[in-house]
């Protein structure tokens, strides 16, 4: 007993015995800016600091949406990121909205910016947000079951020049570099990078399944006073995987996109309670998509075409304005909004099959938005939340009602302690189905989706360690099937998830993360409850200057083949303060659950239903150098 | 005990600051006058850190964002290095830089004010400053 009192002293004075060095990192990981900017109130949070970023060697944003309760990465049938993807919708994850620096990246035809932002290359980015679970509507425009939150780096912390560079498996490649500069009054920070991702390929019936992309990324913020600017340019070009063919014979197809971005924020009064913000967002797409046999845009009545092919482009345009009032009034923090938003497809130019579309999609909705969110401070530690938003849109679009409303309705709890936390939130939100859906079928109407939500998480610290527990309830009201009005299904259905966690913080350069989760969800495609198992562990170690990182993902859909184990490791050596150098190896055994993409196969002249199974993670394993000066 | 590993920002930032004068001094205390209302937050728990409301009793000020009196002749430890650099009190920085928060101690300013930094944190004394 004695000897082990002895070696607990003895342990507990090496562990408190950090040289200066390790002190500044301690410093940096304690002062990550997430917690300036993370808001309990506005969901369920997982928070990536930039600290976990870099020791992770997250290169792009899919790498951290794997470790999740509400869904994995996934991608569709395209090849876009798409992790709510369920064939044989063109997108299905509107309902998941992206914001960098609390400007949102949207879309008139996907509904959110997740197609391009879903695996965009972090080198610019402080630190991620992700809020599952009944998302506050103070946020996003319209409703959101998931909100992910970028950040890019601050450029009073990052004064100087970076380059980051990493080559990796198939001749994938990626360089950064960026510059900061701060002063009192200025500060602004500019990044272009440069990447070749060179994917896994795949063969089905002679047709090669291709996801290569090639992209160019610039972006540049510039803060003076209290005024805020930011710009950015995506130009996108990728391999199109199974180019919307519905017998899974794509040929040489690719899309291509690019974004421009301007956005500013600004506040006014003393105590900056007053903040406008102005966004615009435009993306132009291009499709070049060829297939031998029909394409799913073409549909069954043709069936049978020995060739067919989509070759369009449009220009996605999107404006936001917002203002916010924050006012305190005794015990209440209330913030008072309005937002206007304006969702543009137009310019479409449409050839299917070498005929001319005389009715290409287009999307022209205004939407109003009213909102107001009171925090109540009932006690010094607990709080209750409580926020409705109204959206009134305005549609111009070739559908038969022109004008209709939604209501969102949120209430919350949250009591925290020194070593606890609780949350509960209940809410109701109403979804309109996409607008680009309805305008591309006969007699479209507009249909609410109603969804009601409930969720509670509870963590615990005991010591080091920390026990946590979440559950959700989600009903989904009137969904229906809206690829034809001919086949609407109305249905009710009940959706279920539990997740435990279990972290163990060694010290202050050394954790463990682990969750398990399970949940419940009616598919409305195939019109049954799908029940998925997950479990995620993660360790993050350093010693000297080296930094080690070891991750397994498990995912499997029950009862299906999606059933799978994701393992990445990684280690960064610091050879100076200046210099590091990094190893990662992700789905090292080539083992990650594969999503389903479905096909049909004549058999004579009746069509059967085939699955390819197909990783949306690639075994990759990659090299990289950082540089500042 | 476990809990101290994973202490706040303003904890680190506190020890690193005391590290910092305490390296510098022969005493056991010292004194030191600011004018930044966070410099008191952070360091007003500090038994060995004692502040001053007079910059002439002072063994050094801490020129956080704020202006002090052109009579205050003391050595500085400043927090932003566009400050350090065109600060002839400033004897040390403690400062953000490519991401990461770092320290520098100005040799020609220190000897001016005939000290020395001592210990581990020699290591950052700037010759070229």
């Amino acid at each position: 007993m004695r000897v082990l009192f002895i070696i607990f002293i003895l342990f507990s004075n090496i562990l408190s015995a950090y040289d200066m060095d390790e002190m500044l990192d301690l410093y940096r990981k304690s002062s990550d800016l997430s917690e300036k900017t993370k808001d309990e109130s506005l969901g369920h949070i997982t928070v990536y600091s930039r600290d976990d970023i870099e020791r992770m060697q997250a290169h792009n944003l899919s790498e951290l949406l794997n470790s999740l309760r509400s869904f994995r990465y996934d991608e569709n049938a395209i090849g876009m990121p798409d992790v709510l993807h369920s064939d044989p919708s063109v997108y299905s994850s509107g309902v998941v909205k992206i914001f960098i620096n609390n400007h949102e990246i949207t879309s008139a035809f996907a509904g959110s910016g997740l197609f391009i932002y879903g695996n965009i290359d972090l080198g610019f980015v402080d630190h991620v947000e992700i809020y599952e679970g009944s998302t506050s509507s103070r946020v996003s425009s319209e409703p959101a079951i998931v909100t992910i939150k970028l950040y890019s780096k601050d450029p009073a912390r990052e004064a100087g020049t970076n380059i980051q560079g990493y080559v990796g498996s198939r001749g994938s490649n990626h360089e950064n570099i960026s510059y900061a500069s701060a002063s009192d009054d200025l500060k602004y920070y500019v990044y272009v990078s440069n990447t070749h991702n060179n994917r896994t390929k795949y063969q089905n019936k002679d047709h090669t399944l291709s996801r290569d992309s090639e992209n160019i990324h610039a972006l540049a913020t510039i803060d003076y006073k209290n005024i805020k600017f930011g710009a950015e340019y995506i130009d996108h070009k990728m391999d199109s995987f199974l180019s919307l063919s519905i017998f899974g014979t794509p040929k040489q197809s690719d899309v291509k996109y690019d974004l421009q971005r301007l956005s500013s924020s600004v506040t006014f009064l003393d105590d900056d309670s007053l903040k406008l913000s102005l966004s615009f967002v435009r993306i132009h797409e291009y499709l070049n998509l060829n297939t031998d046999g029909t394409m799913l845009s073409t549909g069954l009545p043709n069936l049978l075409l020995p060739t067919d092919s989509l070759h369009s482009k449009d220009t996605d345009d999107v404006y936001n304005v917002k203002l916010e009032k924050e006012l305190v009034f005794k015990k209440n923090n209330l913030f008072f909004g309005a937002e206007y938003m304006k969702k543009d497809l137009h310019d479409t130019a449409s050839y299917r099959n070498g005929v001319l579309d005389t009715t290409p999609v287009s999307v022209d909705n205004t939407i109003y938005s009213l909102y107001v969110q009171d925090d109540y401070i009932l006690f010094d530690n607990q709080i209750i939340t409580a926020s409705f938003k109204h959206n009134i849109y305005d549609n111009k679009s070739d559908v038969d009602e022109k004008s209709f409303t939604i209501n969102q309705f949120r209430l919350g709890y949250i009591a925290t302690s020194k070593t606890s936390m609780f949350k509960v939130f209940i809410s109701e939100i109403e979804l309109p189905t996409e607008q680009a859906v309805l305008t591309s079928v006969d007699s479209a109407s507009i249909e609410i989706l109603r969804i009601r939500d409930i969720s509670i998480e509870y963590n615990k610290h005991i010591g080091n360690n920390l026990f946590g527990i979440s559950l959700e309830y989600l009903e989904n009201e009137n969904s229906i099937l809206v690829l034809s009005s001919n086949n609407a299904v109305k249905k009710y259905n009940n959706n279920y998830s539990a997740g435990v966690t279990y972290d163990y913080q060694f010290d202050g350069f050394n954790k463990f993360h682990s969750m398990l989760y399970l949940n419940q969800y009616y598919n409305h495609i195939n019109l049954e409850p799908e029940t998925v198992q997950g479990a995620n562990f993660r360790l993050l170690n350093s010693w000297k200057k080296f930094d080690f990182y070891n991750e397994a993902n498990y995912y499997h859909v029950k009862d299906t083949q999606i059933k799978g184990t994701n393992y990445n490791i990684g280690v960064r050596y610091k050879a100076t303060a200046a210099l590091i150098f990094s190893l990662k190896g992700v789905n090292i055994f080539d083992s990650a659950a594969k999503s389903k993409y479905n096909y049909l196969q004549m058999n004579g002249f009746t069509p059967e239903v085939k699955s390819l199974y197909i990783s949306p993670i690639d075994r990759t394993v990659t090299f990289g150098m950082e540089y500042t000066f | 005990m476990f809990s101290s590993l994973v202490a706040s920002d303003s904890h680190w930032e506190s020890v690193i600051i005391e590290k910092m004068l305490l390296s510098m001094s022969n005493d056991k205390i010292v004194n030191v006058y600011s004018e930044s209302e966070h410099i008191h937050e952070v360091l007003n728990k500090l038994d060995d850190i004692h502040f001053v409301n007079d910059c002439k009793e002072a063994d050094f000020v801490l020129l956080d964002e704020q202006e002090i009196e052109e009579s205050c002749i003391k050595p500085e430890i400043v927090f932003s290095y566009a400050k350090y650099h065109h600060n002839e009190y400033a004897v040390g920085v403690f400062f953000w830089q490519k991401g990461r928060p770092t320290m520098r101690f100005s040799a020609k300013h220190l000897q001016a004010y005939g000290l020395v930094v001592k210990g581990e944190l020699s290591k950052y004394v700037s010759s070229s400053d």
